[in-house]
């Protein structure tokens, strides 16, 4: 439903020049916000999530990718080899009728291309220069190098990962897709907005320094706060310190139960059919449950594995017992309630046909979302910015993509 | 030290929102200078202020760790919402206020009669943000939802285990953070939008849609391929070696990415294990990825011999991505981390100095601040009822004695 209104970001010119997930996600958001986002890509093999799976019915393109096609909906994309000095001078003309810039590249790279903080606040004053590194712009591990992996290893996500492990004889566990990058371009955009609330008041721009690792560091709030409280270390072997808090096998998957409210657990003691072993002393508190799991898991697990999870699901939910399904892929695409709430976004994009994508999770009541728009082709409008906005001839963009400039 | 200088100087703030994904929202928009005022009560204090992490594991209304940790930077005073007469001060207060935040069940926001429409009345231009776990439309809108439930139903508890094994879970609650970053994006939006327009608006969050718009990766395997994404340990897509190798020590871990030839050659040499180069099991970037099991052993050989720390630093001098798998205390004293300054230390009235983490974002003209310690409970009435609303001493005192503003 087109509501009447304006887009927040009406007015604000944002260029991205960056690779993977942290600065095309922030790209993103600021695009769905009503940005205009030009992205800037290396001449013919592009950003580098062009090449990353999942492709559009298994073959390998890099206008077929996934990953790509949702981080960069609605998005402008011009090619530029800033290695060249014509290059960087382009570039430069980009970004001075620019309100933001958001790049994630190594420190010294842009300092190499001279398009650095300093070199390009002499260009535009006004400009907000969002800047995404692993360990941020200062310090010793300024320019080290990481990957989502080491980042999230570093963060202590994994070592805490996955939770109530029986023992430490196998490794600490990322996510196994690229949760951390996403999470860490959410808070670039957070970062990014209040610099341009900030320049409403202040009347220029400035930079903003993003390190993953900070962005991350907070979600370890609960890991943290043991250390800092009670100076104890928390691993992924936590003790069972209360139950049912666990996943449990069902007859076509699993389901995590949450019942360590006494009211949640006379629940699903009246739900499972008030079973004779639920009144044994072993299970009469939250505490004595966890402390004898192994005793009530096969108990709970008889149960579970003779109903589906959806029927679990909204059996439990129906009598106000916190259970939630563990979904794949498949079920979420196929929920009920996601589709009723209009979530998923249909895309139409020339090389994979109409497509759905993950939506936008937020609705305002006022401004209207931007209308979905499929992902640039790489280099699609090398001629509508350099020709109609920087004011080059068709000819000397044959002669810049001859000489390898753009 | 001042906040009158401060982003969001001057942007009130009601925040009614309990334990994570709302309280963390807020923070971030107080560490941004805003004044953030909790409303909660002594019949009902937020379950934070009760979570069992007690600073040195002594119990008390303001001794929780992760209560303190969330809600520093805030105010505090108590009034029960559960009575006509407290939720009449609720809307004095917002008449006064910029923006509000909640994250209720959506029929309790209704009965409770602090809706959107409501609040209004009161503030036209307020702002006001809504994070329940599943949004407020859809059939399962009145859904409860934990942070490990809401973690199952949005996809990503699917996507962590080890290779082949079941699904396990993270080891924090991932989903609360997110909500929180999507929720301060959008508030710094509409603030944005006021700005320019003297409009405030709605804004309607569902926490799960936010999980599920950061795992694109798995969602369009599935629209794409017909295929559920799988568990794949600390494995990638396509680097290889690409894991969580085991270190000299108790329990040490260091993840290795390897991303290119170029870092497969590096790697090799430093690790002293030239023939790993020569290995045809390993020549090339695709048998390494088929061949990655006997590599991983091979690796975990060599990394044994060694500390975390050691091979961090020796892999990072050629340029490859390596971080030790730390845990809470080494994240805490890493030098980098340190000498960046992102955990300050806070003095408490009760609990003495303790640390906090920072915020995500630095920038150099309006930076975001730690500054307070979280509020006791109540610690604010005088101020909120006296300043702020001007309420008259018999009046205080009559809604003291009826257990209003208790």
């Amino acid at each position: 439903m087109e509501k009447m209104g304006y887009q927040i970001l009406r007015d604000i010119k944002v260029v991205e020049y960056g690779n993977l997930v942290s600065a095309p996600f922030c790209g993103k958001i600021l695009s769905d916000f009503g940005a205009e986002v030009i992205k800037i890509e290396e001449p013919y093999t592009g950003d580098m999530a062009r090449r990353k799976e999942p492709f559009f019915r298994d073959s390998p393109h890099i206008e077929k990718s996934g990953l790509f096609l949702y981080l960069n909906s609605g998005k402008l994309s011009v090619t530029l080899n800033l290695e060249t000095s014509t290059g960087v001078e382009i570039f430069k003309r980009l970004v001075k009728n620019s309100d933001i810039l958001i790049q994630n590249n190594p420190p010294n790279m842009m300092r190499q291309y001279g398009i650095d903080h300093e070199s390009l606040h002499d260009v535009n004053q006004q400009l907000i220069m969002t800047s995404i590194t692993p360990f941020g712009q200062t310090g010793p591990y300024r320019d080290y190098k990481s990957t989502e992996l080491t980042t999230f290893h570093f963060s202590g996500l994994a070592y805490v990962t996955p939770r109530m492990a029986r023992d430490t004889s196998q490794e600490p566990l990322k996510v196994s897709s690229g949760l951390a990058d996403f999470y860490v371009g959410l808070c670039a955009t957070a970062g990014t907005m209040s610099a341009l609330l900030a320049r409403m008041r202040i009347g220029q721009g400035q930079q903003v320094d993003i390190s993953s690792v900070e962005c991350l560091i907070p979600v370890m709030d609960i890991p943290i706060a043991f250390f800092s409280g009670l100076n104890r270390i928390s691993t992924r072997v936590s003790p069972m310190l209360a139950a049912p808090w666990h996943i449990l096998a069902c007859k076509d998957g699993y389901v995590h139960i949450a019942g360590l409210e006494e009211r949640h657990w006379q629940r699903l003691i009246e739900l499972i059919g008030n079973p004779e072993w639920a009144d044994e002393p072993l299970f009469e508190n939250a505490t004595s449950r966890g402390e004898y799991w192994d005793a009530l898991e096969p108990l709970l697990s008889a149960w579970t594995l003779q109903h589906t999870k959806e029927e679990i699901y909204h059996q439990a939910q129906a009598m106000g017992i916190p259970v939630g399904p563990v979904y794949t892929m498949k079920d979420i695409l196929e929920s009920e309630h996601l589709t009723a709430r209009g979530f998923f976004s249909e895309i139409e994009h020339p090389k994979t046909g109409k497509l759905r994508y993950p939506g936008i999770p937020y609705r305002f009541s006022e401004t209207p979302r931007s209308a979905t728009r499929p992902a640039p082709l790489l280099g699609q409008h090398n001629e509508e910015i350099y020709c109609n906005r920087l004011g080059y001839s068709k000819k000397e963009l044959v002669k810049m993509s001859e000489t390898g400039v753009i | 030290m001042g906040v009158s200088d401060s982003l969001l100087s001057g942007i009130r703030v009601v925040d009614l929102t309990w334990v994570w994904a709302g309280p963390y929202s807020t923070a971030l928009l107080a560490d941004m200078g805003a004044e953030v005022i909790k409303v909660e009560s002594s019949k009902r204090p937020d379950l934070g202020r009760h979570y069992f992490i007690y600073y040195d594991g002594k119990p008390g209304d303001n001794r929780a760790v992760p209560y303190n940790q969330i809600n520093r930077n805030k105010k505090c005073c108590t009034i029960d919402i559960a009575e006509k007469a407290g939720v009449d001060l609720v809307k004095k207060l917002v008449a006064i206020s910029d923006i509000v935040v909640e994250n209720f069940s959506p029929p309790v926001t209704e009965s409770l009669g602090l809706s959107y429409e409501v609040l209004r009345e009161v503030k036209p231009d307020i702002i006001m943000l809504s994070l329940p776990g599943f949004g407020s439309s859809g059939p399962e809108r009145n859904y409860l939802s934990y942070g490990p439930t809401l973690e199952a139903v949005s996809g990503i508890t699917e996507l962590i285990g080890y290779h082949e094994g079941p699904p396990q879970g993270l080891g924090v609650a991932f989903t609360d953070p997110v909500g929180s970053m999507y929720g301060v994006i959008t508030i710094l939006g509409a603030l944005y939008n006021r700005k320019e327009t003297g409009k405030g608006q709605h804004i309607e969050l569902s926490q799960q849609e936010a999980a599920i718009s950061l795992l694109p990766e798995a969602v369009m395997e599935y629209t794409m391929n017909d295929r559920c994404r799988s568990r794949m340990g600390n494995r990638d897509d396509m680097m290889a070696p690409h894991g969580c190798y085991r270190c000299r020590g108790e329990d040490k871990w260091v993840s290795i990415a390897i991303s290119s030839d170029e870092d497969w050659e590096a790697f090799c040499q430093v690790s002293g294990h030239q023939e790993w180069g020569r290995d045809e099991r390993f020549s090339d970037a695709y048998v390494r990825w088929q061949n990655q099991q006997v590599l991983d052993e091979l690796i975990t050989d060599w990394t044994r011999q060694h500390t975390n720390y050691e091979i961090m630093h020796m892999l990072q001098a050629v340029g490859i991505a390596a971080a030790p798998s730390y845990n809470s205390e080494e994240l805490i004293n890493d030098p980098h981390i340190k000498e960046r300054g992102f955990f300050t230390e806070i003095e408490h009235p009760e609990v003495g100095k303790r640390i906090m983490y920072g915020t995500p974002w630095r920038l150099n003209a309006t930076p975001a601040k730690v500054y307070a310690p979280a509020p006791l409970l109540g610690q604010h009435n005088d101020y909120v009822f006296q300043e702020l609303l001007s309420l008259s001493p018999e009046n205080i005192e009559r809604l003291t004695k009826d257990g209003i503003i208790a």
